[in-house]
């Protein structure tokens, strides 16, 4: 009965249907005998072939490469934005819960002691930059830089990417503490922000360029100098104020930008995992 | 010599079991310990190097328990983990002497002729100076069988000594490994069927913690014997073999394929029996066990 | 027709020595072995071919294109496991495999199923989404391979790809690469002379830097017939023939040796007698023949 029940539902009729029920019941007085084992089996070595033939066939569809050059080409997303993408999804949560961290407790002292708090940024951005600088070789850290270096991106372009996520990264929370320092958008706000800029990429680019000539270690103490020697030497303004005394501080902060940038630019683009890791073991 | 182990279990966390009623016995000569990952064969050897103790079960040597006689045991097995780290600014001789230390040889000439005599045996005496740092992999894999050699071990436990190996290294360490075991009972665990060629006295296969095999390894071959057929077919033909029966060796030549496969029967018309190989008799005692 | 073709490649690191010399051979669909003992520069030929290495010169042509013209361009049609690799702290596999897939610049509507397919081939699928921190040695090393599989490339360049895998573990995947193999090349390098043996289309032998063979092991051992010796002498006598002779197997079974010896002529041994060659015989050989540089 739930058999007919079933059924009538599938065919969106109803039992009470004469007909439907007039059918049933001539259909229940047919017996069948269930098949032999035999006949199973033959039916099962009849069907193979076919069920082979299917997968051959299918096998034989397109191959994977080609849907995607197919859809790559329908999608037109630049390469360079998907390249920046995947380096997002690198940013690991400790490294922004750090720094966040890292950036507000500093604020939250100065303000408690009533300091400055933008020379605390000034001196915080560099340090900033390190890490960037640590960050920029997790690859060859993580021994990823092979498997890296054997997709579609050069390893340039890939160093290039991941500076890029990381430092726009810094920027925009040095941004933030800075709108949190300074309010109003003036000219102490810009000074401010060009006061954190500068010394955050002169350190980076001194860093990565020493890195890759001479190896991480020497990079990464090379820059720590450089901050050690800010803080003390030069009481929180631009190292470069040193040697160039006579210029203001915005003139230096540019120039220092420049620096900066030319420096990162040099590095990336002599960036060569080759040579520096894949030596004869 | 002889080393029995009766009953071995082995239970972590009080429901993982490693090791079930593992019993066996040993002599002198090379044993192989073969099996699936995650059969419980490190465990197996953690356990004979003294290094874990078991659940339940006994090891005995001689007559001698394990549980009972730990410096005993410590004193005469000598051992190699899958994974041996080691400083690399020490040059080869001094690590061999700070084992030498840690395994309770407090005389200082004595330490240095063991220590010797085992760099000599692995063919390191002219690096002995050198930093580990600067050993090739080869090197690295000569001296940790040589710290486990350190005192003539009466039994020589080895987790994949050849893993990482060439071909010419490999038969290296498998001539010295061949000469102590003529005095000597060695246990090695391996992957490769083709370190085989030792000539092992004894073959245990171990999966999930069960002793599936213990004999020679002629016998394990010969589970194999009449079921391995040489087969050329065209790509539809090996669709239909891989359905039906296991592949174990496949080549192209002319457009066709050459294939090897496991079957009880002749798969078709044009199949050829060949000589079964030791790795087939492995996979037939697997695919047994599986049934069962 | 798919070709990889190498062209005299020379790597030299240093101005006296070189890793790899002429190295010259041209691949055809198929499945490969790449032996050679440890420092030959198996790696650094696989790390040439894969683009990620250039040669000092010489050439690599894909499909009769030099690679060198379109890097990103050849990079899309391979797929490299290194000897040795590492993945970043607290990532998953499917974490990896995407961010691996992403930067074949695999779309994102089409990487995670492909994701899921290629893990099940694998057989690495259950562990995905468990930080590969906890992941066994074989399990990492079938996550490489993975990753090598993601874009359907044409030329498969893999550095060890058997390590630390149990013999069922290591027939599925040769099962699978011979599949493969019918339209693409897949290139192993390989340190033990017994695994793929049933499955190998070709042999590549190594020495020294220098392409000692390249064929099928029906040659390999062809080259052989007629110098391989077998001995079965008293233990010590065996050391003694061991220093003598170039020996490719020796093993010691209750105080008698038996000693495979390969030689040119017949060696003057006691009871000595002539045997089928096999590839380790063969593999001895040419090693020792082109052992100095």
């Amino acid at each position: 009965m739930d058999k007919r029940q079933q059924i009538v539902r599938d065919l969106e009729e109803e039992l009470v249907n004469v007909d439907v029920s007039d059918v049933f019941d001539r259909l229940d007085k047919y017996h069948m005998e269930p098949p032999s084992v035999e006949a199973t089996n033959q039916l099962v070595q009849t069907l193979k072939p076919m069920f082979i033939q299917q997968k051959v066939a299918g096998r034989q569809q397109q191959r994977f490469r080609d849907i995607v050059a197919s859809t790559r080409q329908s999608n037109a997303v630049p390469a360079i934005l998907q390249l920046i993408g995947t380096q997002t999804t690198l940013m690991s949560k400790g490294f922004v819960l750090l720094t966040i961290a890292f950036l507000m407790a500093g604020l939250l002292l100065a303000n408690l002691f009533q300091s400055d708090s933008s020379s605390l940024l000034i001196i915080a951005s560099p340090f900033l930059g390190l890490l960037t600088l640590s960050y920029e070789y997790r690859a060859q850290m993580y021994m990823v830089e092979e498997i890296e270096a054997s997709c579609c991106y050069s390893p340039a372009q890939v160093a290039t990417a991941r500076i890029l996520v990381v430092l726009s990264y810094n920027v925009i929370l040095c941004t933030v503490a800075t709108v949190t320092i300074e309010p109003t958008y003036n000219i102490v706000f810009w000074n401010l922000m060009l006061n954190w800029l500068a010394p955050l990429l002169l350190m980076l680019g001194v860093a990565l360029f020493t890195s890759l000539k001479f190896g991480i270690t020497s990079g990464c103490i090379m820059a720590g100098a450089l901050w050690v020697a800010q803080i003390t030497l030069v009481n929180g303004e631009s190292f470069l104020h040193f040697l160039l005394p006579s210029l203001s501080t915005v003139f230096i902060d540019l120039i220092s930008i420049l620096l900066g940038i030319g420096l990162l630019y040099f590095s990336l683009s002599s960036w060569k995992a080759e040579e520096r890791q894949f030596q004869v073991r | 010599m002889q080393l029995q182990i009766t009953n071995l279990m082995k239970i972590y966390n009080g429901s993982i079991t490693a090791l079930h009623h593992v019993s066996c016995s040993m002599g002198t000569g090379i044993v192989g310990l073969i099996g699936p990952n995650a059969a419980g064969k490190t465990t197996f050897l953690k356990i004979l190097a003294g290094l874990e103790e078991p659940t339940a079960g006994n090891v005995s040597f001689d007559g001698l328990e394990l549980m009972q006689n730990k410096q005993f045991f410590r004193n005469i097995i000598g051992y190699l983990p899958q994974e041996f780290g080691f400083h690399k600014t020490m040059t080869g001789e001094a690590m061999l002497d700070y084992i030498a230390v840690l395994k309770g040889i407090h005389d200082k000439k004595r330490r240095q002729h063991l220590v010797a005599e085992a760099m000599d045996w692995v063919n390191l005496s002219d690096t002995r100076k050198t930093a580990i740092g600067e050993y090739s992999f080869g090197m690295k894999r000569r001296l940790g069988i040589a710290q486990a050699l350190l005192g003539k071990p009466r039994i020589l436990i080895l987790d994949e000594p050849l893993e990482g190996l060439d071909p010419g290294e490999s038969t290296r360490l498998g001539g010295i490994i061949s000469e102590i075991a003529g005095q000597s009972l060695v246990i090695i665990s391996t992957h490769s069927f083709s370190n085989l060629e030792f000539g092992y006295q004894r073959l245990l296969v171990l999966r999930q913690g069960y002793m599936l095999y213990q004999g020679s390894q002629a016998a394990l071959t010969a589970l194999a014997e009449g079921l391995v057929w040489q087969v050329e077919a065209d790509f539809q033909q090996m669709e239909q073999l891989k359905m039906n029966f296991k592949v174990v060796g496949a080549q192209h030549q002319d457009g066709h394929i050459v294939a090897r496969v496991l079957a009880e029967h002749k798969p078709c018309g044009e199949a050829m029996p060949v000589k079964a190989r030791l790795e087939e008799g492995y996979l037939v005692l697997l695919n047994d066990e599986v049934q069962r | 027709m798919l070709t990889l073709e190498m062209e005299n490649i020379v790597k030299k690191y240093k101005a006296d020595s070189s890793v790899l010399s002429h190295v010259s051979a041209t691949m055809r669909p198929g499945f490969f072995v790449l032996l050679g003992p440890n420092g030959a520069g198996k790696t650094t030929l696989l790390r040439i071919m894969a683009g990620i290495l250039r040669p000092s010169s010489g050439t690599i042509l894909f499909n009769g294109q030099e690679i060198s013209q379109n890097y990103k361009q050849y990079k899309q049609n391979i797929g490299y496991l290194p000897q040795e690799f590492g993945f970043y702290p607290d990532m998953t596999g499917r974490n990896f495999l995407h961010y691996i897939a992403r930067l074949k610049g695999i779309p994102a509507s089409l990487y995670p199923a492909r994701v899921e397919e290629i893990a099940q081939c694998i057989g690495v699928s259950t562990f995905l989404d468990r930080k590969i921190g906890g992941w066994s040695v074989g399990l990492r090393r079938r996550l490489g391979i993975v990753q090598a599989l993601l874009a359907d490339p044409d030329v498969l360049l893999l550095d060890e790809p058997l390590i630390g895998l149990d013999p069922e573990e290591k027939l599925l995947l040769e099962n699978y690469f011979s599949q493969l193999a019918t339209e693409r090349i897949i290139i192993c390098s390989s340190n033990i002379l017994a695994d793929f043996i049933t499955f190998t289309d070709g042999v590549l032998l190594l020495v020294n830097g220098k392409l000692c063979f390249n064929g099928r092991i029906e040659e390999l051992t062809d080259v052989m017939d007629g110098k391989v010796w077998l001995a079965e002498v008293p233990a010590k006598l065996g050391q003694v023939i061991a220093s003598k002779w170039l020996v490719s197997e020796m093993y010691t079974v209750e105080n008698i040796s038996q000693i495979r010896i390969v030689s040119d002529s017949m060696p003057d041994i006691a009871g000595v007698r002539p045997t089928q060659p096999g590839v380790k015989d063969a593999y001895t050989y040419i090693v020792r023949r082109n052992d100095s540089p």
